[in-house]
């Protein structure tokens, strides 16, 4: 039996596209229909943003980026109507808008426990479509609990940044490849795909790598 | 979108799809509307 295909995966918690681009990869692997390893890698969009910043993405984006109440609201609305056409159901009037480096420190203790996939999409779900907060590590420690991780052992690991190193790893690697945006997709070391493509494009990564290989 | 430039990759897929670049999560106008148009061929506008 032939070796996984591995798929690394830069991502942020609080990346729209992340969440959509998770669903197309997934579809993208469904039609694949081959074995694929996934490992996500942290990524932070914005890593100076306080843990409990007051405002919603709307008081984010125009205080930020200087964008226009309305145009804003647009934006969300745009991004909200492509979520729901992959199953997804946004509710940005209750995005609680945060730091995430707790979240990917969170991730790799979820890696260490073999259960990194399910931490990545409860992590996802609670930011995006159940308005929970993913910044501070009592919320996160009541998300990872509800995926069967051990409540105070998170709050532990969380606290005493023990994987802190990774997360900075991960961000230096992203670095290194000239990885600017996520998600940011690499098909078994070869191939890279920036943004939430079709499942199609995923699709056929999977099925080149998967032809190189058995041709070689 | 990303500047692939500098990745060691053979980068696939369209070059211009939606992605998070710093804090910014920008939406391309033609996925968009290819969203918009996907609905409609799926009767849900």
């Amino acid at each position: 039996m032939s070796e996984p295909i591995k798929v690394d995966i830069w991502s942020d918690v609080q990346c729209p596209w992340c969440y959509i681009g998770k669903r197309k990869f997934e579809d993208g692997a469904a039609q694949f229909g081959g074995d694929v390893e996934v490992e996500y890698h942290s990524f932070e969009l914005a890593p100076d943003t306080p843990v409990d910043f007051d405002g919603s993405p709307k008081d984010f984006l125009s205080q930020r980026k200087g964008i226009a109440p309305d145009q804003v609201d647009m934006m969300l609305d745009r991004v909200t109507s492509i979520a729901k056409s992959v199953g997804l159901d946004y509710d940005y009037d209750h995005v609680h808008q945060t730091n995430t480096i707790k979240a990917h420190e969170l991730l790799h203790f979820a890696k260490s426990k073999g259960v990194q996939l399910e931490m990545k999409e409860a992590l996802l779900k609670a930011y995006f479509i159940d308005g929970g907060h993913v910044g501070r590590v009592a919320d996160l420690a009541v998300i990872a609990a509800s995926i069967g991780l051990d409540h105070d052992e998170v709050v532990e690991a969380l606290e005493a940044q023990t994987y802190l190193a990774d997360v900075k790893a991960d961000v230096a690697q992203a670095q290194a490849y000239g990885i600017q945006g996520v998600p940011f997709f690499v098909i078994d070391g070869k191939y890279g795909i920036s943004g939430a493509q079709e499942a199609a494009a995923f699709a056929g990564a999977l099925e080149q790598a998967r032809s190189e290989r058995d041709a070689s | 979108m990303t500047d692939v430039t500098a990745t060691p990759f053979t980068m696939v897929g369209d070059p211009e799809a939606a992605a998070c670049v710093g804090d910014s999560c920008l939406i391309p106008e033609h996925h968009s509307q290819a969203e918009v148009n996907r609905q409609l061929d799926a009767d849900l506008v």
